[in-house]
């Protein structure tokens, strides 16, 4: 139809509409997609409908995706094994004597998972699965229960192997590996400031998240025993990181080592048969299916938004500001979350790192409050670890965020919509105190890859 | 170690995602479905480890021997062993070079020596001293090298010669293992009660033939495709070996399973649709009746139809110009491009037919709304 539209209007009217049928309930993926070639259609013609497979064949032939399916498979053989039930167990029993224990056993059992997982998928659906189901049996708030599973499960994508911290590292052609270690302290900071959070609110009241009653609770012995069982998930832990880090393969590769790995753990723990496998195959088509399509729709409807100036309509906006080096860094991290609000994680890595990136890379950030500021040659891994921590409010954001629809895709039906958008709030604020610390106290970030590389 | 130079060829890949699927659910037919506890051990699990992660000791953990973790430090000084034997490489290419140039360089300085040009016989023996260095540096880097392949063979025949021995020692070790399951059982958690909730995909009840048509259509296609998985493990497993063990990294394994992986993509849409698993804000839509639901799916189907029809249209096109000049991959193993653009057309269809049976139950649920509400009591 070819017609003509300024780019604000354009803005307004995409995302208006992208709202109005999500909240009519039309799956995610289809209303991206459906979206984009209705507004493909009426800005351009029927000939652009053709940009279609154009678009969504690089994704099928894509080789870092297919670490995907083989993470979210891993999880899913581990999981048919049992191995991730014990997992939790095992801290659940080691802190069944605490306060809102199961929450905490559910951020540790998280932390130790996500790096199993690069993606965020699997850990959070593997937990929803698992915590999830035990924490409402035992009456605990939704708020404490969902808050703990999101939170801690979004880590996936901090701590590595994270396929975040791999894809930003390609964008902005920065070393992966710097990436990685930069983020292990953060990451470890974020989890325990959620188990503080869980903590406190259920020392100060027990009825958000009661204490194992005495008599479930475990001797000494039974504790070492429980540890022992733990030998499995650590040791594929430990292979798959320690592959990643020395640099030995690749992200997929190290994928698929751990898919073996999962089989012969399960194995072991005497779960290895044909109607595991098929249970395990088909979590994991029900899982790849849903994420890969949403991401072939948001691809389409993005990438319509930035053919048409979306780019350079955030990018001037931003700019027109006039705001002091962190006063501009601040405003990104709101555009992020806002952004995180609406927009997939591929999508916003692809949006806003080629605009922010070089942007950034021209500040000086010279500390604040008297502190001491990022050296010149650090900003850019300093701003790449602050981008993925920012990462973490994305997923948990309502009304898109996509750690809420893992974990919905996963929950009992008594668990709304509306429940986990509610959970997520308390913990989105402590992620905003980790990124302000991060930001304040650039060491943080920047100790261990200087260990690490010299 | 010696060289594994297989590649897959182009009709065993095609055949073999054809045919894997069909074995694997015949298995699951004749094995049954009950997923419950499987707890005795068995010889068929037992060799398996044994043959594929035997070198590892894993069959003898499967077996409750702990004697097995005794294969890992052999395996790793194997694995070191072949990365130094890797790094030697580069020190003999290094060498060799070397030679060349000071073979070349000599020669010339020669020829100058010949015209008689003044500093010649300086600049000769300077090359002599260099090429008999470099010579030397050569036979050094191929001892280091043969000293390191003498530490891969061995370690290889050490792990071999425990694998043959557990070869005929894994009936009494599983026999020992029933023992001991006997009298100290182990403590496993049963996931099965939780994941059998969580990972059913929940499927609308189908009430005409097109239905389930579609929906039994739809059941073997994400079934079928779902299977690839399990090919990827073995895939990748052959890449790691062949790359870490043997040297000699395939030029097909990433190419072909990114594309299997591609296709399983497309295909899995429709089976998603009609399990419920695409995500949606659920937010007003939970509030809504049945009839309601029905009413704004209707409605919403409208950008759904548009969607699918669009990929089924260009998708066509597109496969249709790769499949007109018979489209490879521009990689060594030269793989055929379009049976898995063809995937894109496929699962177009797949999606739009489930798409399609939803909204003839949506609307013939508005149809019959009254009485069926009551008939179903909600």
């Amino acid at each position: 139809m070819g017609l003509e539209i300024g780019i604000g209007w354009l803005t307004i009217l995409m995302f208006g509409s992208l709202g109005v049928l999500l909240m009519a309930g039309l799956p995610l993926s289809f209303v991206t997609g459906g979206l984009a070639c209705v507004f493909l259609f009426l800005f351009g013609d029927l000939q652009m409908l053709n940009i279609l497979p154009s678009r969504i064949f690089p994704l099928m032939t894509d080789y870092q995706l297919s670490a995907i399916p083989l993470f979210i498979f891993m999880a899913s053989t581990l999981e048919r094994a049992g191995i991730i039930e014990e997992l939790f167990d095992m801290v659940y029993k080691l802190l069944g004597g605490l306060r809102g224990g199961l929450a905490m056993s559910t951020i540790i059992a998280s932390t130790i998972l996500a790096a199993m997982c690069g993606v965020i998928g699997a850990t959070e659906v593997t937990m929803g699965m698992i915590a999830l189901p035990a924490m409402i049996k035992r009456v605990y708030h939704p708020t404490i229960a969902c808050g703990s599973i999101l939170a801690g499960g979004t880590l996936g994508i901090l701590i590595p192997p994270s396929i975040l911290a791999i894809l930003f590292a390609v964008v902005a052609q920065q070393s992966v590996g710097e990436l990685f270690i930069g983020a292990v302290v953060p990451g470890l900071i974020l989890s325990g400031m959620y188990i503080a959070y869980v903590a406190v609110r259920c020392g100060v009241n027990p009825k958000l998240g009661p204490a194992l009653p005495p008599e479930e609770r475990v001797s000494t012995r039974e504790k070492i025993r429980l540890l022992g069982n733990m030998a499995a998930p650590i040791a594929l832990v430990v292979i798959v990181l320690g592959v990643i880090f020395t640099g030995i393969a690749t992200p997929v590769e190290a994928a698929g080592i751990g898919t073996f790995g999962a089989i012969v753990v399960s194995a072991i723990h005497r779960r290895l048969n044909w109607a595991n496998i098929s249970e395990a195959v088909l979590t994991t088509l029900r899982v790849t299916g849903m994420v890969l399509w949403i991401i072939f729709g948001a691809t389409l409807f993005v990438g319509f938004y930035v053919v048409n100036g979306g780019q350079e309509f955030i990018s001037g906006t931003l700019l027109a500001t006039g705001f002091s080096p962190y006063g501009i860094l601040v405003v990104m991290m709101i555009i992020l979350v806002v952004l995180g609000m609406f927009l997939d994680w591929v999508g916003i890595l692809l949006l806003v790192a080629p605009i922010f990136i070089p942007l950034v890379k021209t500040l000086a950030f010279d500390g604040v409050f008297g502190l001491p500021g990022v050296a010149p040659d650090e900003v850019a891994l300093w701003f790449g670890v602050v981008y993925m921590v920012n990462m973490q409010m994305s997923f948990i954001s309502p009304p898109f965020g996509y750690a809420l629809f893992y974990l919905k895709s996963v929950a009992p039906p008594e668990i709304t919509m509306a429940q986990i958008y509610r959970s997520s709030l308390p913990f989105m604020a402590l992620q905003a105190l980790g990124l302000a610390i991060c930001i304040v106290f650039p060491e943080v970030v920047l100790w261990l890859p200087r260990l690490v590389y010299g | 170690m010696p060289n594994v130079t297989f590649v897959l060829p182009h009709w065993l890949y095609w055949s073999g995602l054809v045919l894997f699927p069909l074995l694997a659910m015949f298995l699951l037919k004749r094995r049954g479905k009950t997923g419950a506890a499987h707890e005795s051990v068995s010889y068929g699990i037992g060799y398996f480890l044994l043959v594929t992660a035997g070198f590892i000791g894993m069959h003898r953990l499967y077996l409750r021997n702990l004697w097995g973790l005794l294969f890992v430090p052999v395996f790793i000084a194997l694995l070191l062993a072949n990365a130094e034997n890797r790094a030697s490489r580069d020190g003999i290419s290094s060498a060799d070079n070397r030679i060349v140039k000071a073979e070349f360089l000599l020669e010339r300085a020669q020829k100058d020596l010949a015209e008689g040009e003044d500093g010649a016989a300086d600049k000769v023996e300077e090359q002599t001293r260099a090429l008999e260095r470099a010579r030397r540096d050569l036979l050094a880097a191929e001892a280091t090298r043969n000293r390191w392949i003498l530490v891969v063979r061995a370690c290889a025949l050490l792990i071999l010669a425990g694998l043959v021995f557990d070869l005929f020692r894994i009936p009494a070790l599983k026999r020992r293992c029933e023992e001991l399951d006997r009298s100290s059982p182990l403590h496993r958690f049963d996931p099965s009660g939780v994941s059998a909730t969580a990972a059913s995909g929940k499927v609308r009840p189908e009430h005409t033939a097109f239905a389930r048509f579609v929906g039994a259509l739809n059941d073997f296609s994400g079934t079928f495709v779902a299977y690839w998985s399990v090919i990827a493990v073995f895939v990748y497993y052959y890449e790691v070996i062949a790359r870490y063990v043997f040297n000699s990294p395939t030029n097909w394994a990433h190419e072909s399973m990114f594309l299997m992986f591609g296709a399983q993509y497309l295909l899995a849409g429709g089976f998603c649709l009609r399990e419920d698993a695409h995500v949606r804000v659920d937010v007003f839509y939970m509030k809504f009746s049945p009839k309601n639901k029905a009413l704004v799916d209707v409605v919403t189907s409208v950008f759904f139809f548009i969607f699918a029809v669009s990929l089924l249209v260009s998708g066509w096109i597109f496969f249709n110009d790769s499949f007109g000049v018979k489209e490879v991959s521009f990689t060594e193993w030269g793989i055929q491009y379009y049976p898995i653009k063809f995937a894109l057309v496929l699962g177009a269809i797949l999606l739009l037919l489930q798409g399609l049976s939803k909204l003839l139950g949506d609307v013939s649920m508005l149809i019959a709304a009254p009485t069926r509400e009551q008939a179903h009591g909600t």
